[in-house]
């Protein structure tokens, strides 16, 4: 691409900073854009690439740096400004109103007028329809949105990012809803877009993708800036060392442990949606990662195994039994802990002290009686505070005041209290600073090495490689690899989670 | 561990505001004694006092039992009509049918606690919010009485049922005992049972306390059941005071037993509040009205005041957490 080298940037970010509690989401960070081109913006989860989307699109400010759109420079203070500036987004999952139709949605807050003030109905369809013909997206403007699948749902967001006539797209994570055709449709779109001059910022996990339609990358890693190149000129194996970044040896300070029988095994394990046919195991004292792009159903699939959600066919064996009927209390009662993704919206009762928490899950084996004892209450919450090194002041502080990597703490230590055997790990260090992941490593070690049957899912590779005696891979609902320990590459884990085409096509759904 | 410290928050100011959000409500009503004990010379005389306490404890009893409902994020607005089916139901056996009192009145915590379990089932089973749930069956309830009762007033009870609700002991009303003991046994159900550690978990967060392994739907028609209990045990102490019941009666039950919850800092949105608090909240609602009554304000504003009270109790709340959070960050 000669001609996107010399024209000149849409939008030019220089030293831009960013901080939250505790953590600083984008150090110095100088990121530009040009007209008729699409940059890629690449990194883990937690590198900063939606912070810094979402400061384009007004919806998080910065603390430093400055923002230049085509030569002026702006303060983008709130969404209404981005879209004033022609600057519009699609995110990842769709925020439509699931209760309009697909023209309402597409028309909201600027909808045709008649006489000033009243929507022209018949126009905003009328206009909704051919929007929609000229993207080739099949569906009927007067349909409600609750009614389309997540795909053309993510399709009607686009058109209604595309309804402003922007100047700058920017897509962050589009495809991950999307079925091939979806994506393709996309793709050509953004591609015509791109000729008219249109600047586009792509985020995606998707690495395979990049390739197909980028001009430039950017990689983006613990909030700062490592690299921006011609993606022509890039290998892949070298943008995922510019993800990765660390010393993984350090990072995860892996032991070996004893690894004794079969404790949770998975045969056949089917929803329709989600996953199709999951066999795997996960012996005593041994760590399984379950490895996958977001949307591959790895979440979906544990959460049918500890009975949240109803299961279409397959079954569970603990400990060489068949579990017969699948339900949270159930599972915890037969030993099951279940560390969930999202540790504010299922893990923790954050209005609640520090030792409720801990004992949460293990009311019923504690207190046989039904009677709580305060003194072995409080005993047991010490002990697990002192033994996870939990940063409170006492065990009666809420949770609510403790730091991110503390309350994932007090979440784990449910499970420790409640002797599980098995654990299931949804994303245990998600949005963690790096010396509590490290600590939280060496805390599953230490489970694994008294016994405990561990499978944690992570969508980061380096993690996952670190931490894992086995690994498993899944891609769009179904297992598509097992590698062994000594197998374990990037490169291989990788081609994996972006499913080989003849293994997506084996999945039946 | 230096790495993920928590910072240091200014403890000294956050101990306040917490010592302040947790004697709130009782600096509320020392206030409110203390103003009527200047302007009314009748307010401090044993009687009214005792008076107070016994026009108070009902509410209580009722209230008790909505305020472990609602502490595990529900609302129970059929009280109100389980209250009159059940109360009827038990004065037509004992007026009618000689049934003694102490046979009828566990018929008609069997009964109330069917209709829990009637409200437990439709939330949990079918799934509807417990604000339409109740709702519902508040309204059928309310019509099943009608039908029972058809108009008539029932009157004339026995002695030993009149003893509970409307007799003395050492010259203080029974009732005033009956629910110092009601009080103890929610003070331990809540404190210190499993049951208890339950309904704040789910309150606080019902996601979690799933994953948690608690039987949500268990607990919750439990919670239901008692709420229903309660308003049966309270609307029986009523009949036994006033001697008569009929149709209409327990007509406000649901709305005072939420209003003292609520004033009494049980917030509605579940995980906090204390039995403590829905004492003080009953303790509340009765010395506004006992004010105006002394002091000679009509009636009508009762429900004026009664309304401020919550919305500024429920207001202080809120900006005391606010200042909390403030001192944390």
């Amino acid at each position: 691409m000669d001609q996107s080298v010399n024209s000149q940037p849409i939008i030019a970010m220089q030293g831009v900073i960013k901080d939250f509690p505790g953590v600083r989401a984008l150090d110095h960070v100088d990121f530009d854009l040009r007209e008729g081109e699409i940059h890629v913006l690449v990194g883990e989860n937690g590198a900063g690439k939606s912070t810094l989307v979402k400061i384009l699109a007004g919806v998080l400010s910065l603390e430093h740096g400055t923002i230049h759109v085509q030569g002026t420079s702006v303060r983008i203070s709130n969404p209404s400004r981005a879209q004033r500036l022609g600057i519009a987004i699609v995110y990842q999952e769709s925020n439509l109103a699931p209760y309009l139709t697909v023209a309402q949605n597409i028309f909201l807050c600027h909808e045709p007028l008649k006489l000033g003030f009243a929507v022209d109905v018949g126009n905003e369809v009328r206009k909704a329809r051919e929007l929609l013909e000229s993207l080739s997206i099949d569906v009927n403007p007067n349909e409600l949105v609750d009614n389309l699948s997540l795909g053309k749902q993510q399709l009607v967001a686009f058109a209604r990012a595309l309804s402003f006539k922007p100047r700058v797209i920017i897509m962050d994570e589009p495809t991950s809803s999307l079925t091939a055709q979806e994506t393709d449709l996309m793709f050509s779109t953004l591609k015509k877009l791109k000729e008219e001059g249109v600047g586009i910022i792509y985020i995606s996990h998707r690495l395979e993708e990049l390739f197909q339609i980028g001009d430039r990358i950017t990689v983006l890693r613990d909030g700062k800036k490592i690299e921006t190149l011609d993606i022509k000129q890039t290998k892949l194996s070298t943008i995922i060392r510019m993800m990765v970044g660390r010393d993984i040896s350090e990072m995860y300070p892996k032991e070996a442990t004893q690894i004794g029988e079969e404790a949770l095994r998975l045969e056949g394990v089917t929803r329709k949606g989600v996953c199709n046919d999951i066999n795997l195991y996960v012996r005593k004292g041994e760590v399984v990662g379950l490895f996958g792009l977001v949307g591959a159903g790895r979440t979906e699939t544990m959460r049918l195994v500890f009975g949240l959600e109803p299961m279409e066919a397959g079954s569970v064996y603990l400990h060489g039994k068949k579990v017969s009927h699948l339900s949270p209390s159930g599972s915890v009662n037969l030993g099951i802990g279940f560390l969930p993704e999202d540790r504010k919206q299922e893990g923790l009762c954050l209005a609640l002290a520090v030792k409720e928490n801990i004992v949460r899950a293990s009311l019923d084996r504690l207190f046989h009686s039904g009677f709580v004892s305060s003194k072995k209450e409080n005993e047991m919450a010490q002990k697990y505070i002192r033994e996870l090194s939990i940063a409170t002041p006492s065990a009666d502080r809420l949770v609510v005041y403790l730091s991110g990597g503390t309350q994932q703490k007090v979440v784990l230590s449910q499970w420790l209290c409640a002797e599980s055997s098995v654990l299931i790990l949804d994303e245990p260090t998600r949005g963690i600073d790096v010396g509590t992941k490290v600590e939280i490593y060496r805390i599953i070690n230490q489970l694994a090495k008294n016994g405990a049957a561990i499978l944690v899912i992570s969508s980061e590779l380096p993690e996952i490689m670190g931490i894992s005696d086995r690994i498993y891979v899944m891609c769009q609902g179904i297992i598509t690899g097992e590698l062994k320990h000594g197998e374990v590459t990037a490169e291989n884990v990788a081609a994996c989670a972006f499913g080989t085409q003849e293994a997506i096509n084996a999945a039946t759904f | 561990m230096e790495i993920s410290n928590v910072r240091k928050p200014a403890r000294s100011g956050l101990t306040l505001v917490r010592l302040l959000t947790a004697i709130s409500r009782l600096a509320v009503l020392a206030i409110m004694v203390a103003l009527m004990a200047v302007l009314s010379p009748t307010f401090f005389t044993t009687s009214n006092l005792l008076n107070i306490l016994r026009q108070a404890a009902p509410i209580f009893i009722i209230a008790a039992g909505q305020t472990v409902v609602i502490l595990a994020r529900g609302i129970d607005l059929s009280m109100d009509a389980v209250a009159s089916l059940t109360g009827v139901v038990m004065a037509t056996l004992m007026v009618d049918n000689a049934i003694p009192f102490y046979v009828a009145m566990p018929l008609g915590l069997a009964l109330g606690a069917l209709l829990g379990l009637i409200n437990g089932l439709i939330i949990t089973k079918i799934k509807l919010p417990p604000f339409v749930a109740t709702f519902g069956t508040w309204l059928l309830f309310r019509g099943l009485t009608v039908l029972w009762i058809d108009g008539r007033v029932i009157s004339g009870f026995e002695e030993g049922f009149r003893f509970f609700g409307s007799r003395r002991l050492f010259d203080i009303p029974v009732i005033i005992f009956i629910a110092m003991l009601v009080y103890l046994i929610f003070r331990i159900l809540l404190k210190q049972t499993t049951f208890g550690r339950k309904i704040y978990a789910i309150g606080a967060n019902p996601a979690a306390s799933r994953v948690s392994g608690i039987n949500i739907d268990r607990i919750m028609i439990i919670a239901f059941i008692i709420s229903a209990l309660m308003a049966t045990f309270g609307s029986q102490l009523y009949i036994s005071r006033i001697n008569s019941a009929k149709s209409d009666f327990g007509e406000g039950f649901a709305l005072n037993a939420i209003a003292a919850t609520l004033i009494g800092g049980t917030s509605f949105e579940g995980g906090v509040g204390t039995i403590e608090g829905t004492v003080i909240g009953a303790l509340i609602i009765i010395l506004l009205q006992n004010a105006m009554n002394l002091l000679g304000i009509s009636p009508y504003w009762q429900g004026l005041a009664t309304g401020l009270v919550i919305i500024i109790a429920v207001l202080g709340d809120t900006f005391l957490k606010k200042i909390a959070k403030k001192y944390e960050s």
